[in-house]
């Protein structure tokens, strides 16, 4: 028999399920249980080590004696957090700004002409494309149509008819003459309907004209 | 002794009726800048330390080229104050005249100059940006502050620049003629030169190109278009330089 069933049988006898125990191995496991029981009942209590003791009193003799540390905010700091936590969602929710939406929060023509020099770094989509395509019939500034344009010179491919029908609309030559050059390499789309309508202008500088006609020429 | 007293008179005649011809503009000394809209004519603008020195003196040419200074500027130009921009406004000619304008102005002023037919631009220590569109004329500029954007159809640009503020662009475009850019030594610039036809470049400073550009400091005028992206001491803003019909200088100044 197992220790753990002399135990149980043991058990069983002690919380008076069972009125007699006949087996010898189980009385003498008993009697060796009482035995055990006994030698516990005199065992001399374990006592802490004093090296330890020592030092446990040392560091609460420490702590008493040092000022409680106060956690003190500079007053500064929750408005610092809170501008910090502003800017940053306005860079979370400003991650899917367009580059019109951008445009159109600058007001003067030197920032303007620097925003459209700097899409030359970036990646042009269709959406992107026609707002500038827009933006030619839009500016007023001459210098910052040229720059448009030479910036989309470089995406002729994406270039739609809403481009090459706004030569129609526009006044000033060096703009013209900028778009005009975007129609001598244009090979996807046929544009000489637009040239066409172009040169019938009455008010066109004679260098545009000269340059129109010899464009539609080689069409 | 008598040539010589009646030389004197006349000299001290002539001085009297130029200064009486003198408008004074002294009164809009508040506003920010100026706006000057002109049909045909001559633009001459410069600009002075003093903020009491701001006249404008006019010159009509009737359509038989009989030229008269204007002693009164009523009926020929218009002055307006807007959100404290002055405008002034070239009345529209009548059949082929003229009216030449020579304006001191307070040299901390924005200067903005529409030129709608034709004349020269000359303009002078503005030190606070110039914005100049012209159809046919030659646009000058000396000693020009902060930047300038300026668009011409023909007519060469030569501007040349002081104190520029180095975040803002230059863009010096025109359709037929030769733009010349005169820059502060150590200016940073990020370059975009197009010379469509008949071009080359010039240059003192060291350019950083893309590619090679063609006709690099030699003076020969090239048959096929330039056009390059480079560097000047490492780059920075703008200075955008365009031309259909012409070559191409960038000078140190």
């Amino acid at each position: 028999m197992m220790n753990d069933e002399l135990d149980k049988t043991i058990m069983d006898y002690v919380d008076g399920n069972s009125q007699s125990i006949d087996d010898t191995v189980v009385q003498e496991h008993a009697k060796e249980l009482k035995q055990l029981v006994a030698d516990l009942k005199v065992m001399p209590h374990e006592q802490p080590n004093t090296t330890t003791d020592n030092k446990l009193y040392q560091f609460i003799a420490d702590t008493s004696a040092k000022p409680k540390p106060v956690i003190r905010l500079k007053p500064w700091l929750p408005i610092s957090l809170a501008a910090a936590s502003v800017i940053i969602l306005l860079i979370v929710f400003n991650t899917g700004q367009s580059f019109e939406n951008e445009y159109r929060t600058l007001s003067h023509n030197p920032e303007k002409l620097n925003y459209i020099y700097q899409l030359n770094t970036k990646q042009l989509e269709t959406a992107d494309i026609h707002w500038l395509q827009a933006e030619l019939q839009n500016d007023i500034n001459p210098n910052i149509k040229v720059a448009i344009v030479d910036l989309l010179a470089q995406h002729q491919l994406k270039l739609d008819e809403a481009f090459y029908k706004s030569l129609q609309s526009q006044s000033i030559p060096s703009v013209q003459m900028a778009i005009l050059n975007v129609f001598e390499t244009a090979t996807h789309i046929d544009v000489s309907n637009e040239l066409l309508d172009f040169t019938v202008r009455q008010d066109l500088d004679s260098y545009v004209i000269q340059r129109a006609t010899y464009i539609l020429s080689n069409q | 002794m008598k040539t010589i007293q009646i030389t004197v008179i006349a000299l001290v005649l002539a001085l009297s009726t130029y200064t009486n011809a003198q408008q004074d503009l002294s009164q809009f000394n508040a506003v920010s800048g100026v706006y000057i809209t002109s049909y045909w004519g001559d633009v001459n603008v410069k600009g002075v330390d003093s903020k009491n020195e701001f006249n404008i003196t006019a010159t009509y040419t009737n359509t038989s080229k009989k030229a008269k200074t204007l002693k009164d500027v009523t009926g020929y130009l218009t002055f307006e104050v807007k959100n404290k921009k002055l405008f002034i406004s070239a009345r529209a000619p009548k059949g082929f005249e003229s009216i030449d304008m020579a304006i001191n102005l307070p040299n901390h002023l924005f200067l903005e100059i529409e030129l709608i037919k034709g004349g020269n631009i000359y303009a002078s220590n503005v030190k606070n940006g110039v914005e100049i569109n012209s159809l046919n004329g030659s646009v000058k500029l000396d000693r020009i502050g902060k930047y300038a954007l300026v668009n011409a159809a023909n007519g060469e640009i030569n501007a040349s620049f002081s104190k520029l503020n180095n975040s803002y662009p230059i863009s010096l475009v025109t359709m037929n003629g030769g733009v010349t850019a005169t820059l502060p030594k150590a200016s940073q610039r990020d370059l975009r030169l197009i010379s469509r036809k008949n071009g080359y470049v010039e240059t003192d400073f060291t350019l950083s190109s893309d590619k090679p550009i063609i006709n690099l400091n030699v003076k020969d005028y090239s048959k096929h278009p330039i056009i390059n992206t480079a560097t000047i001491n490492g780059g920075g803003s703008l200075l955008f330089l365009s031309t259909e019909n012409g070559p191409i200088a960038i000078k140190k100044s």
